[in-house]
Protein backbone atom coordinates (compact mmCIF):
# COMPACT_ATOMS: atom_id res chain seq x y z
CA UNK A 1 0.00 0.00 0.00
CA UNK A 2 1.50 3.51 -0.77
CA UNK A 3 1.30 6.29 1.74
CA UNK A 4 0.27 9.30 -0.98
CA UNK A 5 0.63 12.12 1.67
CA UNK A 6 4.35 11.11 2.68
CA UNK A 7 6.94 13.66 1.11
CA UNK A 8 10.24 12.34 0.29
CA UNK A 9 11.35 15.06 2.93
CA UNK A 10 9.25 13.73 5.69
CA UNK A 11 10.84 10.59 4.74
CA UNK A 12 14.59 12.11 5.35
CA UNK A 13 12.91 14.19 8.54
CA UNK A 14 12.44 10.91 10.02
CA UNK A 15 15.40 9.27 9.60
CA UNK A 16 17.14 12.58 11.12
CA UNK A 17 14.49 12.72 13.84
CA UNK A 18 13.62 16.14 12.81
CA UNK A 19 9.92 15.72 12.94
CA UNK A 20 7.65 16.67 16.26
CA UNK A 21 5.97 13.85 17.71
CA UNK A 22 2.98 14.16 16.14
CA UNK A 23 4.26 14.14 12.43
CA UNK A 24 6.98 11.23 13.97
CA UNK A 25 3.95 8.91 14.74
CA UNK A 26 2.20 9.65 11.41
CA UNK A 27 5.16 8.79 9.54
CA UNK A 28 6.10 5.82 11.80
CA UNK A 29 2.37 4.61 10.67
CA UNK A 30 2.94 4.95 7.27
CA UNK A 31 6.37 3.46 7.46
CA UNK A 32 5.22 0.41 9.29
CA UNK A 33 2.15 -0.29 6.87
CA UNK A 34 4.57 -0.43 3.70
CA UNK A 35 7.55 -2.27 2.54
CA UNK A 36 8.13 0.02 0.14
CA UNK A 37 9.03 3.09 2.78
CA UNK A 38 10.69 0.63 4.48
CA UNK A 39 13.37 0.20 1.75
CA UNK A 40 13.51 3.86 1.26
CA UNK A 41 14.02 4.19 5.22
CA UNK A 42 16.88 1.95 4.63
CA UNK A 43 18.65 3.50 1.93
CA UNK A 44 18.69 6.67 3.33
CA UNK A 45 19.93 5.24 6.54
CA UNK A 46 22.51 3.47 4.32
CA UNK A 47 23.30 6.71 2.46
CA UNK A 48 24.25 8.62 5.40
CA UNK A 49 26.53 6.30 6.85
CA UNK A 50 28.64 5.47 3.32
CA UNK A 51 28.45 9.60 3.82
CA UNK A 52 29.76 9.57 7.14
CA UNK A 53 32.19 6.96 6.71
CA UNK A 54 33.89 8.46 3.62
CA UNK A 55 34.44 11.48 6.01
CA UNK A 56 35.68 9.54 8.93
CA UNK A 57 39.41 10.03 8.46
CA UNK A 58 40.15 13.35 6.05
CA UNK A 59 43.29 13.65 4.57
CA UNK A 60 45.53 15.95 6.68
CA UNK A 61 46.92 18.84 5.21
CA UNK A 62 50.38 18.99 4.21
CA UNK A 63 51.93 22.05 6.36
CA UNK A 64 54.47 23.71 5.52
CA UNK A 65 56.64 25.07 8.95
CA UNK A 66 54.56 27.20 10.31
CA UNK A 67 55.69 31.09 10.95
CA UNK A 68 55.79 31.98 14.34
CA UNK A 69 52.75 34.39 13.27
CA UNK A 70 51.17 31.68 11.88
CA UNK A 71 51.62 29.77 15.10
CA UNK A 72 50.31 32.42 17.31
CA UNK A 73 47.10 32.59 15.11
CA UNK A 74 46.93 28.73 15.30
CA UNK A 75 47.08 29.03 19.48
CA UNK A 76 44.31 31.80 19.32
CA UNK A 77 42.07 29.90 17.03
CA UNK A 78 42.20 26.55 19.27
CA UNK A 79 41.75 28.74 22.23
CA UNK A 80 38.61 30.23 20.46
CA UNK A 81 37.38 26.65 19.60
CA UNK A 82 38.10 25.36 23.03
CA UNK A 83 36.36 28.40 24.73
CA UNK A 84 33.24 27.71 22.52
CA UNK A 85 32.47 24.59 23.24
CA UNK A 86 32.61 22.52 20.67
CA UNK A 87 35.55 20.80 21.61
CA UNK A 88 33.73 17.78 23.37
CA UNK A 89 33.68 14.68 25.47
CA UNK A 90 36.90 13.07 24.29
CA UNK A 91 38.69 15.13 26.56
CA UNK A 92 36.43 14.37 29.44
CA UNK A 93 36.22 11.31 28.64
CA UNK A 94 40.15 10.81 28.47
CA UNK A 95 40.58 12.82 31.87
CA UNK A 96 37.55 11.09 33.19
CA UNK A 97 38.97 7.63 32.39
CA UNK A 98 41.79 5.41 32.15
CA UNK A 99 43.03 7.88 29.14
CA UNK A 100 43.89 10.20 32.38
CA UNK A 101 47.36 9.92 31.49
CA UNK A 102 47.77 10.01 28.25
CA UNK A 103 45.74 13.61 27.85
CA UNK A 104 48.22 15.00 30.33
CA UNK A 105 51.41 13.49 29.01
CA UNK A 106 51.16 15.59 25.61
CA UNK A 107 49.86 18.61 27.15
CA UNK A 108 51.57 20.51 30.39
CA UNK A 109 49.10 20.59 33.26
CA UNK A 110 46.69 23.40 32.94
CA UNK A 111 46.42 25.51 35.14
CA UNK A 112 42.42 24.34 35.82
CA UNK A 113 39.82 22.83 34.42
CA UNK A 114 36.41 24.57 33.15
CA UNK A 115 33.62 22.42 32.66
CA UNK A 116 30.49 23.96 30.48
CA UNK A 117 27.20 22.99 31.70
CA UNK A 118 24.47 24.22 29.13
CA UNK A 119 21.93 21.75 28.89
CA UNK A 120 19.29 20.70 31.03
CA UNK A 121 19.85 17.08 31.42
CA UNK A 122 20.56 15.17 34.93
CA UNK A 123 22.22 12.78 33.26
CA UNK A 124 25.17 14.92 31.68
CA UNK A 125 25.24 17.05 35.46
CA UNK A 126 25.76 13.81 36.91
CA UNK A 127 28.96 12.88 34.06
CA UNK A 128 30.10 16.44 35.00
CA UNK A 129 29.82 16.68 38.93
CA UNK A 130 31.92 13.29 38.81
CA UNK A 131 34.05 14.46 36.54
CA UNK A 132 34.94 17.54 38.03
CA UNK A 133 35.64 15.95 41.31
CA UNK A 134 37.56 12.83 39.29
CA UNK A 135 40.04 15.96 37.65
CA UNK A 136 39.98 17.10 41.58
CA UNK A 137 41.42 13.48 42.86
CA UNK A 138 43.31 13.45 39.94
CA UNK A 139 45.68 15.37 40.18
CA UNK A 140 45.61 15.34 44.49
CA UNK A 141 48.24 17.90 45.84
CA UNK A 142 48.85 20.20 42.84
CA UNK A 143 46.62 23.30 43.41
CA UNK A 144 44.56 22.91 40.32
CA UNK A 145 41.35 24.56 40.02
CA UNK A 146 38.18 22.85 38.72
CA UNK A 147 35.28 24.88 38.22
CA UNK A 148 32.02 24.02 36.81
CA UNK A 149 30.40 26.80 34.67
CA UNK A 150 26.51 26.43 34.22
CA UNK A 151 24.31 28.68 31.70
CA UNK A 152 21.32 28.44 29.55
CA UNK A 153 19.41 25.63 30.21
CA UNK A 154 21.88 24.16 32.08
CA UNK A 155 21.13 26.32 34.94
CA UNK A 156 18.47 24.18 36.40
CA UNK A 157 21.45 22.42 37.80
CA UNK A 158 22.46 24.58 40.47
CA UNK A 159 18.61 25.36 41.73
CA UNK A 160 18.05 24.07 44.96
CA UNK A 161 15.31 21.92 43.49
CA UNK A 162 18.20 20.39 41.38
CA UNK A 163 18.30 16.38 41.35
CA UNK A 164 21.74 16.46 41.98
CA UNK A 165 21.94 18.92 45.06
CA UNK A 166 23.47 16.12 47.06
CA UNK A 167 26.79 15.57 44.06
CA UNK A 168 27.00 19.41 44.31
CA UNK A 169 27.40 19.36 48.00
CA UNK A 170 30.11 16.60 47.59
CA UNK A 171 31.68 18.44 44.72
CA UNK A 172 32.17 21.53 46.29
CA UNK A 173 33.36 19.60 49.45
CA UNK A 174 36.07 18.38 46.90
CA UNK A 175 36.95 21.81 46.01
CA UNK A 176 34.85 22.38 42.69
CA UNK A 177 33.56 25.60 42.16
CA UNK A 178 30.17 26.16 40.95
CA UNK A 179 29.14 29.30 38.90
CA UNK A 180 25.95 30.02 37.39
CA UNK A 181 25.62 32.27 34.83
CA UNK A 182 24.24 35.95 35.16
CA UNK A 183 22.82 36.57 31.82
CA UNK A 184 20.83 33.33 32.20
CA UNK A 185 19.68 34.30 35.44
CA UNK A 186 18.66 37.31 34.63
CA UNK A 187 16.98 36.19 31.40
CA UNK A 188 14.75 33.45 33.65
CA UNK A 189 13.82 35.57 36.60
CA UNK A 190 16.09 33.63 38.48
CA UNK A 191 17.22 34.92 41.70
CA UNK A 192 20.41 33.69 43.96
CA UNK A 193 18.08 32.53 46.57
CA UNK A 194 16.43 30.13 43.80
CA UNK A 195 19.93 28.93 43.65
CA UNK A 196 21.84 25.87 45.76
CA UNK A 197 23.73 28.16 48.19
CA UNK A 198 26.99 26.68 47.39
CA UNK A 199 27.06 28.44 44.65
CA UNK A 200 28.53 31.43 43.17
CA UNK A 201 27.28 34.17 40.29
CA UNK A 202 29.62 35.15 37.25
CA UNK A 203 28.25 37.88 34.82
CA UNK A 204 27.98 35.46 31.65
CA UNK A 205 29.01 31.99 31.98
CA UNK A 206 30.32 32.01 28.45
CA UNK A 207 32.59 34.61 28.67
CA UNK A 208 33.78 33.22 32.31
CA UNK A 209 34.77 30.48 29.91
CA UNK A 210 36.34 32.31 27.27
CA UNK A 211 38.29 34.14 30.36
CA UNK A 212 39.53 30.71 32.00
CA UNK A 213 40.64 29.13 29.05
CA UNK A 214 42.55 32.42 28.32
CA UNK A 215 44.28 31.97 31.42
CA UNK A 216 45.16 28.28 30.46
CA UNK A 217 42.67 26.46 31.89
CA UNK A 218 41.88 23.38 30.03
CA UNK A 219 38.31 23.22 28.92
CA UNK A 220 35.66 20.23 29.01
CA UNK A 221 32.30 19.63 28.04
CA UNK A 222 30.29 16.22 29.83
CA UNK B 1 29.96 13.96 19.80
CA UNK B 2 33.26 14.84 17.51
CA UNK B 3 35.82 16.98 18.85
CA UNK B 4 35.43 20.92 17.61
CA UNK B 5 38.34 21.40 15.15
CA UNK B 6 38.02 18.56 13.41
CA UNK B 7 34.36 18.52 13.18
CA UNK B 8 34.99 21.48 11.33
CA UNK B 9 37.69 20.56 9.34
CA UNK B 10 35.60 17.30 8.37
CA UNK B 11 33.14 19.37 7.01
CA UNK B 12 35.43 22.10 5.43
CA UNK B 13 36.94 19.21 3.69
CA UNK B 14 33.38 17.88 2.10
CA UNK B 15 32.87 21.24 0.88
CA UNK B 16 35.90 21.56 -1.00
CA UNK B 17 37.79 18.31 -0.90
CA UNK B 18 41.39 19.98 -0.86
CA UNK B 19 43.07 19.28 2.77
CA UNK B 20 45.37 22.78 2.52
CA UNK B 21 42.43 24.83 1.26
CA UNK B 22 40.33 23.07 4.32
CA UNK B 23 42.76 23.71 7.00
CA UNK B 24 42.75 27.54 5.76
CA UNK B 25 39.32 27.63 5.86
CA UNK B 26 38.96 26.12 9.46
CA UNK B 27 41.76 28.36 10.39
CA UNK B 28 40.46 31.87 8.91
CA UNK B 29 36.57 31.04 10.17
CA UNK B 30 38.20 30.36 13.76
CA UNK B 31 39.89 33.44 14.17
CA UNK B 32 37.10 35.39 12.52
CA UNK B 33 35.03 34.05 15.23
CA UNK B 34 37.05 35.01 17.56
CA UNK B 35 37.46 38.18 16.89
CA UNK B 36 33.32 38.88 16.93
CA UNK B 37 32.59 36.48 19.45
CA UNK B 38 30.79 39.55 21.08
CA UNK B 39 28.27 39.40 18.61
CA UNK B 40 27.23 35.80 19.76
CA UNK B 41 23.86 37.02 21.90
CA UNK B 42 22.83 33.09 22.36
CA UNK B 43 25.33 30.41 23.17
CA UNK B 44 22.90 28.08 22.78
CA UNK B 45 23.61 28.25 18.41
CA UNK B 46 27.21 28.54 18.99
CA UNK B 47 27.64 25.62 16.15
CA UNK B 48 25.24 27.30 13.46
CA UNK B 49 26.96 30.63 14.20
CA UNK B 50 30.72 28.77 13.91
CA UNK B 51 29.40 26.95 11.06
CA UNK B 52 28.12 30.19 9.25
CA UNK B 53 31.41 32.16 9.68
CA UNK B 54 33.15 28.58 7.74
CA UNK B 55 30.33 29.24 5.15
CA UNK B 56 31.49 32.51 4.81
CA UNK B 57 34.92 32.19 4.61
CA UNK B 58 34.10 29.28 1.81
CA UNK B 59 32.49 31.56 -0.12
CA UNK B 60 34.63 34.32 -0.02
CA UNK B 61 37.10 31.83 -0.84
CA UNK B 62 35.02 30.84 -4.06
CA UNK B 63 34.18 33.99 -4.86
CA UNK B 64 37.75 35.16 -5.39
CA UNK B 65 38.14 31.87 -7.66
CA UNK B 66 35.43 32.21 -9.55
CA UNK B 67 33.55 35.43 -9.66
CA UNK B 68 30.97 34.89 -11.97
CA UNK B 69 29.75 31.30 -11.00
CA UNK B 70 26.42 30.59 -8.92
CA UNK B 71 27.78 29.33 -5.78
CA UNK B 72 24.47 26.99 -5.30
CA UNK B 73 24.62 25.03 -8.46
CA UNK B 74 28.49 24.72 -9.24
CA UNK B 75 29.97 21.29 -8.83
CA UNK B 76 33.44 21.20 -8.43
CA UNK B 77 35.71 18.24 -8.79
CA UNK B 78 37.95 16.86 -6.46
CA UNK B 79 41.61 18.63 -7.17
CA UNK B 80 43.67 17.18 -4.42
CA UNK B 81 45.77 14.13 -5.42
CA UNK B 82 44.97 10.89 -5.65
CA UNK B 83 45.42 9.35 -2.24
CA UNK B 84 48.01 6.98 -2.30
CA UNK B 85 45.19 4.74 0.30
CA UNK B 86 42.97 4.11 -2.44
CA UNK B 87 44.60 1.85 -4.07
CA UNK B 88 42.82 -0.31 -1.29
CA UNK B 89 39.23 -1.61 -1.87
CA UNK B 90 37.80 0.32 1.15
CA UNK B 91 39.93 3.16 0.45
CA UNK B 92 37.89 2.98 -3.23
CA UNK B 93 34.76 2.88 -1.57
CA UNK B 94 35.68 6.10 0.43
CA UNK B 95 37.16 7.82 -2.87
CA UNK B 96 33.79 7.19 -4.56
CA UNK B 97 31.58 8.72 -1.81
CA UNK B 98 33.56 11.57 -1.91
CA UNK B 99 33.74 11.70 -6.14
CA UNK B 100 30.09 11.41 -5.57
CA UNK B 101 30.09 14.02 -2.93
CA UNK B 102 31.97 15.96 -4.66
CA UNK B 103 29.49 16.01 -7.79
CA UNK B 104 26.37 17.14 -6.09
CA UNK B 105 25.62 21.36 -6.56
CA UNK B 106 27.12 23.57 -3.80
CA UNK B 107 24.40 23.84 -2.04
CA UNK B 108 22.71 20.38 -1.98
CA UNK B 109 26.81 19.38 -0.83
CA UNK B 110 26.81 21.74 2.13
CA UNK B 111 23.30 20.81 3.47
CA UNK B 112 23.77 16.73 3.25
CA UNK B 113 27.00 17.57 4.86
CA UNK B 114 25.61 20.08 7.59
CA UNK B 115 23.17 17.32 8.38
CA UNK B 116 24.78 13.88 8.22
CA UNK B 117 28.91 14.97 8.92
CA UNK B 118 28.20 17.81 11.61
CA UNK B 119 24.97 16.07 12.96
CA UNK B 120 23.45 19.64 13.08
CA UNK B 121 19.64 19.87 13.31
CA UNK B 122 17.74 21.36 10.27
CA UNK B 123 17.06 24.31 12.05
CA UNK B 124 20.74 24.87 13.03
CA UNK B 125 21.89 24.22 9.41
CA UNK B 126 19.28 26.59 7.92
CA UNK B 127 20.70 29.12 10.40
CA UNK B 128 24.05 28.42 9.22
CA UNK B 129 23.51 28.55 5.57
CA UNK B 130 20.83 31.40 5.67
CA UNK B 131 17.99 29.43 4.15
CA UNK B 132 14.89 28.60 5.18
CA UNK B 133 14.60 24.80 7.04
CA UNK B 134 12.16 23.96 3.99
CA UNK B 135 15.18 24.71 1.52
CA UNK B 136 17.32 22.55 3.94
CA UNK B 137 14.77 19.73 3.68
CA UNK B 138 14.35 19.65 -0.08
CA UNK B 139 18.18 19.95 -0.68
CA UNK B 140 18.67 17.26 1.46
CA UNK B 141 15.98 15.46 0.18
CA UNK B 142 17.53 15.78 -3.65
CA UNK B 143 21.18 15.26 -2.08
CA UNK B 144 20.53 11.64 -0.58
CA UNK B 145 18.65 10.91 -3.55
CA UNK B 146 21.62 12.38 -6.07
CA UNK B 147 24.33 10.29 -3.86
CA UNK B 148 22.24 7.43 -4.21
CA UNK B 149 21.90 7.28 -7.92
CA UNK B 150 25.71 8.53 -7.99
CA UNK B 151 26.87 5.58 -6.22
CA UNK B 152 25.16 3.14 -7.71
CA UNK B 153 26.65 3.84 -11.13
CA UNK B 154 29.56 2.33 -12.53
CA UNK B 155 32.77 3.85 -10.58
CA UNK B 156 34.95 6.46 -12.52
CA UNK B 157 38.98 6.39 -12.53
CA UNK B 158 39.76 9.02 -10.59
CA UNK B 159 42.36 10.12 -12.57
CA UNK B 160 39.96 10.68 -15.09
CA UNK B 161 38.23 12.90 -12.87
CA UNK B 162 41.24 14.78 -11.03
CA UNK B 163 41.40 18.08 -13.69
CA UNK B 164 44.59 19.19 -11.47
CA UNK B 165 47.71 16.62 -12.09
CA UNK B 166 51.07 17.13 -11.27
CA UNK B 167 53.57 18.69 -13.29
CA UNK B 168 55.84 16.74 -15.70
CA UNK B 169 52.76 14.60 -15.99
Amino acid sequence: MSAPNLSEEELNAFVDDQLGTADRARVLDAINRDEALQRRVAEIRQTQSLLRHAYERPPLPRRTAATPAAWSQKMLAASLLISLGIASGWMLHKLAGNGFNQATQTAATPKGVVIQVSKNDPAEWEVALANARNVRKAYGDKDITVEIVAYGPGLQMLRNDSPVSAGLEAAQQDGVKLLACGNTMRMTHTTRQDLNWLVDVVPAGIVEILQKQSEGYAYLRP
Amino acid sequence: MAQGRSRLYRVAFSWCHDAGLADDLVQEALIKGLKSIHQLKDAAVLDAWLFSILNNCWRDHFRRQHPHADIEEIMELPTNDPNPEETHAESQLVGRVRRAVAALPMGQRQVITLVDLAQMAYSETAEALGIPVGTVMSRLSRARQSLRELLHEAPVPLRVLTPKTRSGQ
